[in-house]
């Protein structure tokens, strides 16, 4: 019954590598955004929207990332409005993301020193010159490390959305393996392709941390 | 209600958790099937009644599959959804004139992505136990499940109480490791592994002397160990696997009862089973305590 490992399964593993890459993609862009506004939410002046994104962080990092897809793809189609799972991972990746990255650039931008958006209102610009020009450009200076380290946790983290029917890297894993009994290869060669997505972002963090410093 | 029934398909989880029985996961598995179960009600109450015209009229049947139990439900070399379910899956599909579309399900998952409609029936291997039958609808039994202890061949293992002899590998928390660990002699030497395919390594590696697994492992021992030096020594337990739809499709729960009847009695359920399984299915029991094959 078990058969061989041949390319055709190394094909079929490939092709859960391309889901992988497509559902991390859609995690940093929507976590991309999505946590630059909790972000910034978070520390500007009104107490309303620093409670409120405050509540919002706790909430989603408290909460494990599997079962926040599974409310949502299973959850909203039990009130009647059946989700697309890519809409539904998109959701739910995005929601996930943003409370880590908001967390993440929160400190970064607390950490750079009160006195520059002090002196940069005293030179009259206004909140968004301030926080895109000023304020933002040092934070993300700041953050890059543990920004490149979430995201790197993120495209290990998109195998959860297996839960809702996707044959992603690590499910074309587990379908091969016990397709062919032979575990030990077919991680093997999961494990090579997480790592040749997950090399490059770290190798463009390490170059990008020694343009910044330069630039000091 | 909800504590039992978490805690009695963790274990089912366990068992055919085959990739990696990690228990973290098969615990959270378990929870988010608890709050299936708290969503049911709300389910049910405004499920569509799925009518044999209606399919009929569809054009197709989605029928949900599992992807990675060799040979139950898995993916062939080509890709496609290959094993037991699916080819009686596509019977159905034959017999309602329809187009058969599989999607894949888990454990974890199956039970919710029947209940929200995503599928219209389930073929996943999916054990008949009461607390299931409060969630969704069974049909009556069309395949089985043993549990069995695999040994080599001259060992003598008659009955349970000889195993004390023998070292004894199970795949950690499944249903053969608290069968066996139940009902073995004390002092019985029983080794626990991850998965599957680790503890019929061990077997054919003789780091233990006798299994306890599904019958469907031998296939893989014999393509693995070669045919003929390991034998089915004893049953240890018998599961009997039904269909499952939505709870309340009378009409399309009595169809699948005649289909599965009709295709009993004249050997095409028997063929597919003697295909996959390489034996002949049993008698089946016309009822089971707590599980009604109808809607009640």
């Amino acid at each position: 019954m078990i058969r061989d490992f041949t390319i055709n399964e190394f094909y079929f593993i490939l092709q859960g590598g391309i889901a992988t890459l497509l559902l991390s993609l859609i995690a940093f862009i929507g976590g991309g955004l999505g946590g630059l506004t909790i972000a910034l939410a978070r520390t500007c002046g009104i107490r309303a929207f620093r409670f409120a994104s405050a509540a919002y962080i706790d909430f989603f990092q408290g909460t494990p990332l599997l079962m926040q897809l599974f409310v949502v793809y299973f959850g909203i189609a039990f009130l009647g409005f059946p989700l697309n799972p890519w809409v539904a991972v998109a959701i739910g990746l995005t929601l996930n993301a943003s409370a880590f990255l908001g967390e993440i650039w929160r400190g970064g931008i607390e950490a750079v020193p009160r006195g520059q958006s002090e002196a940069a209102s005293a030179l009259g610009l206004g909140y968004i010159h301030r926080v895109r020009n000023v304020v933002l450009p040092q934070a993300l200076r700041l953050s890059l490390a543990p920004t490149v380290g979430f995201m790197v946790q993120l495209i290990k983290g998109t195998s959860l959305a297996a839960i809702i029917g996707f044959t992603e890297l690590s499910r074309s894993g587990q379908i091969i393996s016990n397709a062919t009994y032979r575990p030990l290869l077919v991680f093997g060669i999961v494990g090579a392709i997480y790592f040749v997505i997950c090399w490059p972002l770290s190798l463009l963090s390490g170059k990008l941390e020694r343009k910044f410093s330069t630039a000091r | 209600m909800l504590m039992s029934a978490s805690h009695k398909e963790e274990e089912t989880i366990m068992r055919f958790e085959t990739g990696k029985t990690r228990s973290r996961r098969a615990l959270l598995a378990a929870g988010l099937l608890a709050m299936t179960c708290a969503f049911s009600g709300l389910a049910s109450s405004d499920a569509q009644a799925q009518t044999i015209e209606a399919i009929k009229a569809k054009g197709k049947l989605v029928v949900g599959v599992q992807a990675d139990q060799i040979p139950w439900g898995f993916i062939d070399e080509k890709g496609q959804n290959a094993g037991l379910d699916p080819d009686v899956a596509r019977l159905i599909g034959k017999e309602l004139g329809v187009e058969v579309e599989f999607v894949r399900v888990t454990v974890p998952n199956r039970i919710a992505t029947l209940l929200t409609a995503k599928v219209d029936v389930l073929l996943a291997v999916m054990g008949m136990y009461p607390d299931r039958a409060k969630v969704v609808q069974f049909t009556r039994p069309y395949s089985v499940s043993d549990i069995v202890v695999l040994g080599k061949k001259g060992d003598s293992i008659k009955e349970i109480a000889d195993l004390k002899a023998f070292r004894v590998g199970v795949s950690r928390a499944s249903a053969q490791d608290i069968a066996i660990s139940k009902q073995a002699p004390q002092g019985t030497s029983i080794q626990r592994f991850d998965d599957d395919s680790a503890v019929v390594q061990a077997l054919v590696a003789n780091q233990v002397d006798a299994i306890g697994g599904q019958i469907s492992y031998m296939a893989n021992i014999n393509k693995i160990a070669g045919e003929g030096k390991y034998e089915r020594k004893i049953l240890i337990n018998r599961q009997y696997n039904g269909f499952s739809v939505r709870p309340g499709q009378k009409e399309f729960t009595d169809w699948l009862n005649a289909f599965i009847e009709r295709n009993l009695a004249n050997g095409q359920l028997n063929a597919i089973n003697k295909k996959w399984l390489d034996g002949d299915l049993p008698e089946f029991p016309t009822e089971l305590a707590g599980i009604p094959f109808t809607v009640q």
